[in-house]
């Protein structure tokens, strides 16, 4: 048995002829049930993708034999279309949760031939076995009360458009509407027979307004503005987010009599698609741009560390032959010294010339071995701040607060310099941002980093000061630490003689220092700039005026990535 | 007594390094040093027996072939009785830990301190001599 036909139209006009047999009286029954059946609305139940019940009218308008065919369908989101999955999906979720009101809709179904047809139906949620439900019920479209005073040909119009697969609004040219087909109901979720034809098409855009569609904007003003996108002649595309969170293409055609076809294309999928697709190509690029950046830091790792490795074998190299320099540069004086008293008592056999000439080239061997001891110690310095350059801290990866850090490695520094000269003094103004909080780093670098330039910095305010003599210079030193969200900051700055910028070209180079020859090894910077910038992936910057001030900033990531957690580079 | 010093380092001048700085000692006939190029030298030297008998030896630990590590093992073996002082490089963690574990007996760490290697070679000649 088929199922009747939906349009039932030939059964309700009562074209009958009366039955003459008691088939033709069986007949009848059949018909008149059929009839009864055709214009009493389908009935589903269902929670989530469960159809919980089904009543036989809902089975016959969508073509299938019986209630038991619908209720084995593995899902209820079998006889939603696939382009109205969202949308439906969205409908009964509303609906379960209660926020939706009973209000008919036009809607589309998929019929068990895979056919779809257009239907209007009503959802309401219902308490079903002491659990929430949804109801469904699904009824013919009827003709619009206005349609059906409308000749033959506007009928069969409205049958053409409603078969089509996009939202169709036709206005005449007054603006008012002359017909629209279910789609562009389905797609701005208009109740069914909201706007009957000769509508003013302000009214629709005056109701789109009142339910939300165009924000908070002026009534007036927005209306008037999607007027006038309907006079321009020509083909309008223009994509919109409606309500529904559809993205619709609405173009305009306009019709030779003044009248306008508007079409309305539902583009979510494709947009969704293109917004995937779209994610994914950022993602694979940033992928990309992070793998070319590993890249790089691993050749620059790569670059440091044979450096590194180069160093400490030269470091090496030259410690064994510079200890003996050392050593028996310190014998030979002691040996001159065991000589001199031997031939002590044969001084009064040489004449007084000879006796000063002897004790002049005595005193002139005494200084040379002295500077040869110097000398040697000060090689011996550089070599050993060349192996701890190479060799690293050996010390781990911490969650270390910086604050305090900061503050202790300044007391070391100072007590250093202290040490040394007793007179120096200099003031400190402190700016620490308890929002740094704790940052992972390997403290004893950081802190190795820290003391550096605030050595740096002691030495910058004493030459100044020393230089200048004002008493009206006061040596000081600015401390401060900042949060900047994935970062944080790490400013020094003095008031000291300040460098020029061919200084601070070659600052980070080994072995540059503007110090005195055999005060500095011109390592300290070049150490600390690998600390901060190869081992903990931060920057190091340094501005300065001459005389006037230098300020150094180390930036820090709060998180470094897992692929390239710095090492020094080790031998 | 004269007390036997073993030094043994691939390094030539360690010799007159030694001498001189050893002099004081070396004249008042204290002590007297016998030399080792190598760790196969040393091994050699003290197969054949040294006078005077060696009593305390000295070793570096990089050396070309045999280590100094591996002459510490073989000595611990062989004449339990005799020190051994190892020189190591200054920083060297790994190697002390390991001269440490092999069993010598003091490390001395390079460059040479010879004033505190002249006061740990005293308490060694102490001990051995109040034994």
């Amino acid at each position: 048995m088929n199922a009747p036909d939906h349009s039932g139209e030939h059964l309700l006009d009562g074209t009958i002829d009366p039955p003459v047999t008691v088939e033709g009286t069986l007949d009848s029954a059949r018909l008149y049930r059929d009839q009864v059946m055709s214009i009493m609305p389908g009935l589903l139940v269902h929670r989530g993708e469960d159809i919980l019940h089904c009543n036989e009218g809902l089975a016959h308008l969508l073509g299938y034999l019986a209630p038991d065919d619908v209720l084995v369908l593995p899902s209820v989101m079998r006889l939603v279309p696939d382009d109205a999955l969202f949308s439906e999906r969205q409908a009964y979720d509303q609906c379960l949760s209660g926020l939706t009101r009973a209000d008919v809709r036009r809607t589309k179904r998929r019929r068990a031939d895979n056919s779809v047809q257009w239907f209007d139906q009503v959802l309401e949620p219902i308490d079903w076995g002491g659990k929430p439900a949804v109801m469904e019920m699904l009824a013919q479209v009827r003709p619009h009360i206005g349609f059906t005073e409308l000749p033959h040909q506007w009928q069969r119009l409205q049958a053409a458009i409603d078969a089509m697969p996009n939202g169709v609004l036709m206005l005449d040219r007054e603006g008012r509407m002359e017909g629209l087909n279910s789609e562009l109901l389905r797609l701005w979720d208009y109740p069914p027979g909201l706007f009957p034809p000769g509508t003013p098409m302000d009214v629709m855009l005056r109701y789109n307004h009142q339910r939300g569609d165009y924000g908070d904007c002026t009534e007036d003003d927005k209306i008037s503005e999607i007027r006038k996108l309907f006079q321009v002649k020509g083909v309008i595309n223009s994509e919109r987010r409606v309500p529904s969170g559809r993205v619709l293409d609405i173009r305009t055609a306009p019709r030779a009599d003044g009248g306008i076809v508007v079409t309305h294309v539902d583009i979510t999928e494709r947009k969704r698609i293109e917004d995937e697709l779209r994610e994914a190509k950022e993602r694979a690029e940033s992928i990309l741009e992070e793998l070319r950046d590993t890249q790089q830091q691993l050749i620059v790792q790569e670059k440091m560390a044979s450096l590194g490795q180069l160093t400490a074998g030269i470091a090496h190299e030259l410690k064994n032959p510079l200890n003996f320099v050392n050593n028996f540069a310190e014998l030979t004086s002691e040996l001159l010294d065991e000589l001199l008293s031997l031939l002590g008592p044969l001084d009064n056999r040489l004449d007084q010339d000879a006796q000063a000439e002897a004790k002049d080239l005595v005193s002139s061997l005494h200084s040379n071995l002295r500077k040869i001891a110097d000398h040697g110690r000060r090689a011996d310095n550089i070599v050993k701040s060349m192996l701890a350059h190479s060799r690293g801290g050996g010390g781990e990866w911490q969650r270390t607060d910086v604050n305090p850090l900061v503050e202790e490695a300044l007391a070391l520094a100072y007590h250093a310099v202290r040490a040394q000269d007793r007179e120096f003094n200099t003031s400190f103004i402190r700016h620490y941002d308890p929002n740094v909080g704790e940052v992972k780093i390997v403290p004893p670098d950081i802190s190795r980093v820290l003391v550096n330039l605030f050595t740096n910095s002691f030495y910058a305010v004493r030459k100044r000061q020393q230089a200048e003599a004002d008493p009206n210079y006061h040596p000081t030193l600015t401390i401060a630490t900042s949060d900047c969200g994935d970062k944080i900051e790490i400013r020094v700055r003095d008031n000291g003689v300040g460098m020029s910028q061919a200084v601070i070209a070659k600052l980070f180079t080994p072995f540059f220092t503007t110090k005195p020859t055999g005060e500095g090894t011109g390592l300290g910077l070049s150490l600390s700039y690998d600390i901060v910038v190869h081992q903990h992936r931060g920057r190091f910057d340094v501005a300065s005026v001459e005389n006037d001030h230098a300020e150094f900033t180390i930036t820090l990531p709060r998180a470094i990535p897992a692929v390239s957690l710095g090492e020094r580079r080790k031998p | 007594m004269t007390l036997g010093i073993l030094v043994v380092d691939d390094e030539p001048d360690i010799e007159d390094l030694f001498r001189q700085r050893f002099r004081a000692e070396l004249r008042s006939g204290q002590v007297a040093f016998h030399f080792a190029a190598s760790a196969e030298q040393a091994l050699e030297a003290l197969d054949v027996g040294l006078t005077p008998e060696t009593f305390l030896v000295l070793s570096d630990i990089n050396m070309p072939g045999m280590s100094g590590l591996d002459l510490l093992q073989r000595l611990r073996a062989q004449t339990p009785e005799v020190p051994v002082i190892m020189v190591t490089a200054y920083g060297d963690i790994e190697n002390r830990r390991r001269a440490l574990d092999n069993g010598a007996t003091n490390l001395v760490t390079k460059p040479v301190d010879f004033t505190e290697l002249k006061k740990l070679v005293n308490s060694i000649i102490a001990d051995k001599q109040a034994a």
